[in-house]
């Protein structure tokens, strides 16, 4: 964990210095998780691509324009991808208040309808994948940052902006929630 | 925690959503392509910037907890390893005056007159310990072995000195003390006493080893603090003869109001029954003494 620090830190600080190379590196290394990352806060696999590839131009402008030093970088890039998911729902209901004052809640029922299609899913990873959108956005990211993408407690609460013992809290709750999701999934699929 | 362990595994079975290969490409092609502009004003990292890295990591790293905590452990053992080599320090060592300044220490720590009194006797006895390890040395020089004499006799006497000016003050506030009070001060000056005693005795004995070259060049200071601790141990005596003449009068007064009863609180007049008896029976001892060598010197006549 030492060393991937240290290497993360020297890219950090090539990257700063512009570097093309390094910001090729950053992407190769981080695209995959920030990709999950999003493609669980989203409704389509077309916007998880767009606000991906986004992220990691911010963070190439953050990281060149702005002098203020980074602690963590692969925790500034899930804050960077969680503001941008946060900016794209606002987008999308302010676009659709123009059209329907309803529409603004749109985005759950198209959740939920696309939960029911995932449930009723034959495959083990797109029960599980309606699982998981089937919980709250909170904890889902929690599940995923900590058992997925293998972050620490502490990066998770940097990522999140909350303590430590709030992330420890809501992780036990969420993996709770999720037992149960399983476990009644589970019995749904053998009485059928 | 089993059924916990089941569904994280299940979870990170979610690792298999992938973003499409096509579009990985794409976009990296797309990016790198957004910020070739900004590629003319790229830098290259120098040995300073490399430099000032490395200084800051290992800074960053110097401060964790752990690292912190270390460094605690470190010092409190390293502390407490110097205090314990200060304590088995003789003059002329470096821990030397850590071993003082720790003896002056406690003693600024110490509030109470007569238990500073007590210490300051033990700090005497530990000066004697040193001299008389001094004394047994082989490997030093008569210069260095003199030296370290005086240097322990001085610390001696300091000591010794600082009794001395304790009992008086003890004595002097002896006068509007409570019995209770006064037993106790009675207790140090019999303890003060007896350790004076002991201690110019052993300290002539000791200086009875030293060569007669050593002997010559210490002998001015060793009688000096002999004499102090005697001094020491007349004005524990005095101190224990006042006492026990106010005691004397105090007890007749107290059986004229209380006749008949019983005296019960033997401490106070125990310790002085006791400490004449000690002085009458020395003396007489001493005295006999003188009679067989005065018998001696005539029959060899």
């Amino acid at each position: 964990m030492k060393s991937f620090h240290l290497k993360e830190k020297l890219l950090l600080l090539r990257l700063k210095k512009k570097d093309p190379e390094a910001f090729a590196q950053l992407y190769d290394l981080y695209m995959t998780p920030i990709y999950r990352f999003i493609y669980f806060k989203v409704p389509s696999q077309q916007d998880a691509e767009d606000l991906t590839s986004e992220v990691f131009l911010k963070t190439w402008q953050y990281a060149t324009q702005k002098d203020e030093e980074i602690e963590n970088l692969r925790a500034l890039l899930y804050r960077m991808a969680r503001n941008l998911v946060i900016d794209f729902y606002r987008s999308r209901a302010r676009q659709d208040w123009v059209n329907d004052e309803e529409a603004a809640l749109k985005i759950p029922d198209v959740r939920q309808q696309k939960l029911l299609a995932q449930i009723e899913a034959k495959t083990e990873l797109e029960s599980l994948e309606g699982i998981m959108r089937q919980m709250k956005d909170e904890y889902r990211e929690l599940l995923l940052l900590r058992y997925i993408e293998e972050l620490s407690i502490g990066e998770i609460a940097d990522v999140l902006q909350k303590t430590k013992g709030s992330v420890r809290v809501q992780l036990h709750r969420a993996l709770k929630l999720s037992r149960e999701l399983l476990e009644s999934h589970g019995k749904r699929s053998s009485d059928r | 925690m089993g059924s916990d362990q089941a569904t994280v595994n299940r979870i990170k079975q979610l690792k298999a959503i992938q973003p499409r290969p096509e579009f990985k490409t794409s976009t990296r092609d797309f990016l790198l392509s957004s910020i070739a502009p900004q590629q003319e004003a790229q830098t290259k990292v120098s040995f300073i910037d490399y430099s000032l890295f490395f200084t800051r990591m290992f800074k960053q790293q110097l401060f964790e907890p752990v690292v912190v905590m270390l460094l605690v452990l470190a010092f409190s053992l390293g502390s407490s390893l110097a205090v314990n080599a200060a304590f088995y320090s003789l003059p002329g060592e470096p821990l030397y005056r850590v071993k003082i300044a720790l003896e002056k220490t406690q003693l600024q720590l110490t509030a109470n007159e007569s238990r500073q009194a007590e210490l300051e006797i033990e700090f005497a006895h530990k000066r004697l310990s040193e001299f008389n390890k001094i004394v047994a040395r082989t490997d030093v020089s008569s210069a260095e072995k003199k030296e370290q004499i005086d240097q322990v006799v001085r610390e001696f006497q300091k000591n010794v000195g600082a009794v001395q000016q304790r009992i008086t003050k003890i004595g002097t506030a002896d006068q509007n003390i409570n019995a209770t009070e006064k037993q106790k001060t009675l207790q140090i000056a019999l303890t003060i006493s007896s350790k004076t005693d002991e201690l110019f005795k052993t300290f002539d004995q000791s200086s009875s080893t030293l060569d007669a070259s050593e002997k010559v060049a210490v002998e001015s200071l060793i009688a000096e603090a002999v004499e102090t601790a005697q001094q020491v141990n007349l004005s524990a005596q005095e101190l224990l003869d006042e006492s026990a003449a106010t005691t004397t009068d105090e007890i007749i007064t107290e059986q004229g109001t209380v006749e008949g009863e019983a005296f019960e609180e033997p401490g106070v007049a125990d310790l002085i029954a006791t400490s004449t008896i000690e002085t009458f029976t020395e003396t007489q001892a001493g005295s006999s003494q003188d009679v067989e060598t005065t018998d001696s010197i005539v029959s060899e006549d």
